[in-house]
């Protein structure tokens, strides 16, 4: 029993602080990885050209977040013109869909950064192009201020 | 199994021991194995089997020394049947008593904490029984609220 | 004049309340006269969305029941299929592992959450701010080995999802260590702390010889003094091959025992060292983990049936015993999932029952140290 060792606590008032300033600041793991990696199940990327429009990720889909566009400029060897639309509304991100796929088209990117202000920017159609985990998809209505102020505004608090 | 040799019925089902009995049975049942060491009441279920027009109820008992456990079944049907309360056995049966009768309907005599529990002004049908549609029920009651108009108004 | 009973709503959106529930006390003067608890703030109806997908679909709903512990939900749930589909003996030995790590991580995590919340209730509020802030870096743990931070998803029947990358037990190891060194300021900040003692002694007893009856379970159980755990009692996954002490009253360790028992702050104290004992089934698991399978075959998901019958599993949760009966017809869809979820004994009987001669100000840290989390009494 102590009444003084409680106050070792005092010794994080020189320390730098826990939290990290996203996302202007990176979030690294303890051994210094920078995450997300590869495995984090955000948004889908869908290979057009591979994906066979067989429906089955939207047959396993509990939330029915999945729904299918016809395609009609797309040309494809077997299978249908549709393509799946994921509503990120309903979407829960576990991952079944792709896990049933039979082509292997379908696959979860790291990429989980959209902000907007119109929900119907929510229910998209994947594609291979947001893949990449840097990519923010960001409505430029929705920013209420510049990245360059943000950093200025970072430094004046410290 | 130890269980079976103090109540000397049931079957061996996946690992457990599973006695189906009487409704009347029940309550000698359980008595006999807590005084034989089946001292944890695990908890009570129950389970709609609408194409007999029965529910079943499963008491699930568990013993530290034996680690045994046991599932006691009965059968009551589905309309007008009622099962005895046996809360003063274990205290927390008055809280699955409580749920089954809000979720399935099952009036327990004894009882007197047969109070709504999860649901609050609840009119309809029990929400657990196999014949409630739960699709049928959102579309019936949450489409019929008008959508709100001003989206700026109000806060 | 003398004061007539009064009576008192704690929650729910009281902040000395463990989440979205109500307590309706009786008070006279500030002690508590009767005690009620009121939920219903969180039903989901998870139990009837169950019966209406299939084996597969179940598996992202039942880690939403509990939020600080997901994994045991996952765990249970393909136990009880698993006992029905007949693989409890095929389980593969290295999922064996990887899942006995998943759980103790979860375990860590919640028991962070659990004792941050505890200090907070008693008004140290450092220690919330750093239990959570550590218990982030489990998250990152997680989110490399299962992709997601807080549901996982990773745990299914027949083994674990994906296998377990080969540089992440260095990852682990080194945020063990890290968990270690703050324990140790943890003692000094709280569990050393004076008011830690003055507080905490002999608050919300809950007798040796009432506990089992009462239906109370886990690390409550071992307070009051029995040395019981599922893990030791029915081993699953690798817990068998593990060795590890029953941390119970009144074994505590380097902690004075202070009580008779079943208080307050032994429950509290059995959940520190709890901590550093999974730490250390963890690092025997990560050693003895064997290469190989880490997922058994799943027949085609549509057409997936599970033969007739009805199975129990429990886990050791970080709350207590978490229980999943599942009940099958032989079809596509189980017929009935019902979950025993360990608050639901602790948060409404027994914590009425041990509320009744508390102080007001003891009610918050007497629900607190029962861990109470109230998504699995509504499920």
């Amino acid at each position: 029993m102590s009444v003084i060792k409680p106050l070792k606590a005092w010794k994080h008032l020189l320390k730098r602080p826990h939290t990290i300033r996203y996302p202007y600041q990176e979030h690294v793991d303890m051994e210094g990885k920078r995450l997300p990696t590869e495995v984090l199940r955000g948004f889908h990327s869908n290979d057009l050209e591979k994906c066979i429009g067989c429906k089955m990720c939207g047959m396993i889909c509990m939330n029915d977040a999945i729904s299918y566009e016809e395609i009609p400029e797309l040309e494809v060897e077997k299978g249908k013109k549709i393509r799946p639309i994921i509503d990120y509304g309903r979407c829960c991100y576990c991952g079944l869909c792709t896990e049933v796929c039979p082509t292997g088209s379908l696959k979860l990117t790291p990429n989980f950064k959209l902000i907007d202000v119109d929900r119907e920017k929510f229910r998209f159609m994947p594609t291979q192009l947001n893949v990449k985990r840097d990519d923010y998809m960001v409505d430029e209505n929705a920013i209420l201020f510049s990245p360059e102020e943000y950093k200025e505004k970072v430094k004046g608090n410290k | 199994m130890k269980a079976k040799e103090i109540i000397g019925r049931g079957e061996e089902v996946h690992g457990r021991l599973y006695v189906k009995v009487e409704k009347q049975e029940v309550r000698e049942l359980i008595k006999t194995l807590k005084e034989n060491k089946f001292q944890h009441f695990v908890m009570l279920s129950c389970i709609d089997w609408i194409d007999d027009g029965e529910f079943e109820l499963v008491y699930h008992l568990w013993s530290y020394e034996y680690r045994e456990h046991v599932m006691i079944s009965t059968r009551i049907k589905r309309e007008g049947e009622e099962m005895e309360s046996l809360h003063d056995l274990f205290p927390q049966i008055e809280t699955y008593e409580r749920e089954i009768k809000e979720m399935y309907g099952v009036n327990f005599i004894g009882n007197e904490r047969l109070t709504p529990f999860f649901l609050e002004g609840w009119p309809h049908m029990p929400p657990m029984r196999k014949d409630f549609d739960s699709k049928k029920f959102i579309k019936d009651v949450f489409e019929s609220i008008p959508p709100v108009e001003d989206e700026d108004e109000g806060i | 004049m003398k004061m007539k009973e009064y009576e008192l709503f704690i929650g729910p959106q009281h902040p000395g309340i463990t989440g979205n529930m109500m307590y309706h006390l009786w008070v006279d003067g500030d002690t508590v006269v009767k005690a009620e608890c009121n939920v219903g703030y969180l039903h989901r109806g998870f139990e009837k969305l169950m019966e209406s997908r299939t084996w597969m679909q179940n598996i992202p709903l039942v880690c939403r029941i509990c939020v600080p512990d997901p994994d045991v939900n996952e765990m249970a749930y393909s136990m009880a299929v698993e006992r029905l589909m007949g693989w409890r003996e095929e389980v593969p030995e290295r999922a064996r592992y990887i899942r006995t790590v998943v759980l103790e991580l979860s375990r860590i995590a919640a028991y962070l959450m659990g004792i941050g919340s505890y200090a907070g209730a008693l008004g140290i509020y450092t220690l919330p701010q750093w239990a959570l802030g550590d218990r982030d870096y489990i998250m990152d743990i997680f989110e490399q080995l299962t992709g997601a931070r807080i549901y996982h998803i990773y745990i299914w029947p027949g083994g674990v999802r994906w296998d377990m990358p080969a540089d992440l037990p260095k990852l682990i190891e080194k945020t063990m260590k890290y968990l270690e060194k703050r324990l140790k300021l943890y003692d000094d900040v709280f569990f050393k702390n004076r008011i830690f003692f003055d507080r905490a002694v002999d608050i919300g007893v809950i007798p040796k010889e009432k506990a089992i009856e009462w239906g109370v379970t886990g690390p409550n159980l071992r307070a009051s003094g029995h040395e019981y755990d599922v893990r030791r009692l029915e081993p699953y996954a690798a817990y068998e091959n593990i060795d590890f002490d029953v941390i119970h009253y009144p074994e505590l360790g380097k902690f004075d025992v202070l009580s008779s028992g079943g208080d307050a702050y032994t429950r509290m104290l059995v959940r520190r060292l709890e901590i550093e004992q999974s730490i250390s089934i963890i690092r025997q698991a990560l050693k003895k983990m064997p290469s190989g399978e880490h997922l058994l075959k799943h027949p085609n998901w549509f057409k997936w049936e599970v033969p007739p019958g009805i199975a129990y599993e429990r886990v050791e949760s970080s709350k207590g015993e978490y229980g999943y009966m599942v009940v099958s017809d032989g079809g596509k869809k189980p017929v009935r999932v019902h979950v025993r979820g360990p608050s639901y004994t602790h948060g409404i009987n027994v914590a009425e029952t041990i509320l009744k001669g508390a102080n007001i100000a003891d009610v918050s840290q007497i629900l607190f140290s029962l861990d109470i989390c109230p998504p699995d009494i509504e499920r």
